[in-house]
């Protein structure tokens, strides 16, 4: 759609006022707010004293044939426009509000020394840099200056590809809000003494660090962390090991805590709800030392497992939980659960093997645990995950059976699956269905079906279970279909309506 | 001031009125989210109607829709979520109203997200298409708009979006 211009005749970007332009220009990279400054002299001006300076990503690369970014040709020539924009800065005496770049190896470390310094000397707020170094990303990776450790009004820091060790004059981070520290070979003490330091801390994010064996956090020294996330961190991946520990139980104000590849144990984490009373979201990924997962909780509103891939069993007694997701590869464990009718529920089944009847009535008994609910996102790797074999049904009770009011939304990872083969299966195991949406990515829309049943009728009671929902079908809806799965669905969707006529039929003669 | 605090426990109102002479009646404790109201209340205006002269009505709505969905403390994380992406989706004239309203009341918030959905505007475009879209005026000469283009080569290489989408 084309975008209408602004009413002729006036010029609203000139007329604002240019702290409100320079406000836009924040959330613009560099080169976007620069070119800008052609537009007029209210436009040029905001440019020149733009205290954010968002290089971004990729201002030192170029997209190669490929469509890879790769190193800039003229590397050396953008480096000196950032080092000559803070200059710029500097002689203006700009406090700057945020400072972003991505480097491409670390052969730059004398202009980041100078760049630091500066930026310090200009109350850097927001600062995030990150070096890119080949495939052994540790062995490389240069030191962070230990002027940074001096900036007493930053409040983000964002930095990826550095070694960090502990500053012979401290760390004086007093206004530091949140840290996100990413490949980083971090030195003895440093995690430590770093969280001592900064007591405002509401945001701690570790991802692919070395070097870290424990993690210790005590109550008087984060009171308002609310954000944990702790991924990847190799040496805090075993268990078992002395002096191997993460504790956070102190972090009294935590709401969100995400840990990825960090060897938890059942006990901790039952610990952690004990301790952590607020805490609101919570996801585990690759925590393969979990076997049961127990959670009793009032304020818990988000929880997704992914990849745990030991669990055997899950029991929640969560009655605000909101959303819950479970990505599962082959195997699914027992559930347990005590939770309100609004949740949604996400499922991602990547079942790579071959499916036995075990998988079916495993799942059977999974998906029985949401009955009450209103909404369930199913993702599977192929369609046969979900389409339960015809000879299996007899056996099998529909576990979403007596659920009303459900939609259902099906993606799948190999696309060319059977529409019909997956509505067939999905109106087995959900009898009333009310929506399905099948959200196919590779043809960039949703094809929706939608039930139409007749109100209260008690006709069917006599019926076995599974024929319910015919009995009461008034009406389908489709929506983006192609022409011959309409015809399909169709074709399907009549025989149905015989097959009613035929037991209302049978049903009247006996 | 003692008036403010005990704002707390009782529900006090305030009327708002737009430039174009509507009048809206809005619970205080929501309508201090614009610390320019709130500055107002505390030096004791609040009794009578409080003029904002520079917002007109149909700007003034938006801006109530936006603080009341802010405020409530029903309204969930995802709630407030959705509510700011379809916001946004307003026709850039509004956007920038909005802008300009949310910077004359001191809403900040509201401030960032229009500033923001404007640059996403801007993104990837030519600056030829962003002057067409915002209608800017060059007040340069000729000679002067290259100047400023010499000076910054790196920002004009690669390629842009000429369409006005």
């Amino acid at each position: 759609m084309e975008e209408k211009s602004v009413d002729a005749a006036v010029d609203y970007i000139s007329k604002l006022p240019e702290p409100i332009l320079q406000k836009i220009m924040s959330s613009l990279l560099a080169k976007e707010a620069a070119q800008l400054s052609t537009l007029s002299k209210t436009c040029n001006s905001a440019w020149t004293s733009l205290s954010y300076l968002n290089f971004g990503y990729n201002f030192l690369y170029h997209k190669g044939d490929d469509d890879r970014w790769i190193e800039s040709e003229n590397i050396t020539e953008l480096v000196n426009i950032v080092d000559q924009i803070i200059a710029n800065r500097q002689q203006q005496k700009i406090s700057i509000q945020k400072f972003w770049l991505t480097l491409p190896s670390s052969e730059w470390s004398s202009y980041i020394y100078n760049w630091i310094e500066t930026l310090v000397g200009l109350s850097i707020r927001e600062f995030i840099l990150s070096v890119d170094a080949p495939d052994t990303p540790f062995s490389g990776c240069s030191t962070l200056p230990e002027a940074i450790f001096a900036a007493k009004h930053l409040n983000i820091l964002d930095l990826r590809g550095f070694k960090l060790q502990l500053p012979p004059d401290g760390i004086k981070f007093s206004s530091l809000r949140m840290l996100h520290l990413s490949k980083a070979l971090l030195g003895k003490r440093f995690i430590r003494v770093l969280c001592e330091s900064c007591n405002g801390l509401e945001d701690l994010t570790l991802n692919e660090c070395h070097g870290l064996f424990s993690l210790q956090i005590t109550r008087i020294t984060l009171p308002k962390l609310r954000r944990v996330g702790l991924t990847r961190l190799f040496d805090l991946q075993m268990i078992n090991i002395e002096n191997t520990f993460i504790d956070i139980t102190a972090c009294k104000a935590l709401k969100r805590l995400h840990l990825e590849g960090v060897g938890v144990t059942d006990e901790w984490l039952e610990d952690i709800f004990s301790s952590l009373p607020n805490l609101e979201n919570l996801h585990l990924c690759r925590c393969n030392a979990l076997k049961t997962i127990k959670i009793t909780s009032d304020r818990l509103e988000i929880f997704d497992v992914s990849f745990c891939c030991n669990l055997i069993n899950i029991e929640l007694d969560t009655p605000n939980l909101r959303r819950f997701s479970y990505v599962c590869i082959n195997q699914l464990p027992t559930l347990k659960l005590k939770v309100s009718p609004l949740l949604k529920v996400y499922l991602y089944l990547g079942v790579e093997k071959t499916l036995d009847s075990h998988w079916y009535s495993k799942l059977m008994r999974f998906l029985g645990n949401f009955k009450h609910s209103k909404a369930i996102q199913l993702r599977c790797y192929s369609e046969k995950a979900i389409v339960i074999p015809k000879d299996m049904r007899k056996n099998l009770v529909p576990p979403l059976y007596g659920t009303n009011c459900l939609h259902i939304e099906f993606r799948s990872a190999a696309e060319n699956y059977s529409v019909l083969n997956v509505l067939d299966s999905l109106l087995w195991i959900s009898p009333q269905l009310n929506t399905l949406c099948f959200d196919r990515r590779n043809l960039g829309l949703k094809s929706n079906l939608k039930f139409i049943y007749e109100d209260e009728k008690t006709c069917c009671a006599s019926l076995p279970l599974k024929y319910c929902w015919r009995h009461k079908l008034k009406e389908v809806k489709m929506e983006n279909f192609t022409c011959s799965e309409q015809q399909e669905l169709r074709n399907y969707l009549l025989k149905v309506k015989m097959h009613q006529r035929w037991l209302t039929y049978s049903r009247n003669a006996s | 001031m003692a008036e403010a605090s005990s704002s707390i426990t009782e529900k006090f109102f305030l009327t708002l009125k737009s430039s174009d002479g509507d009048e809206f009646v809005l619970e205080e404790s929501i309508a201090i989210q614009s610390i320019t109201i709130k500055n107002m209340v505390e030096d004791g205006c609040s009794s009578s109607v409080i003029p904002l002269s520079k917002v007109d009505t149909e700007t003034l709505i938006k801006v109530i829709e936006y603080m009341k969905m802010h405020s409530s403390t029903s309204s969930n994380e995802e709630e407030i979520e959705n509510f700011d992406k379809k916001f946004v989706s307003n026709s850039i004239n509004t956007i920038l109203n909005i802008l300009e309203a949310a910077n004359f009341l001191d809403i900040n918030n509201l401030l960032e997200l229009c500033a923001e959905a404007v640059a996403n505007r801007i993104k990837n475009k030519t600056p030829e298409a962003v002057r067409k879209i915002f209608n800017i005026t060059s007040d340069f000469t000729p000679e002067e708009e290259a100047e400023i283009r010499n000076e910054t080569p790196w920002a004009f290489e690669g390629n842009l979006d000429h369409s006005l989408d």
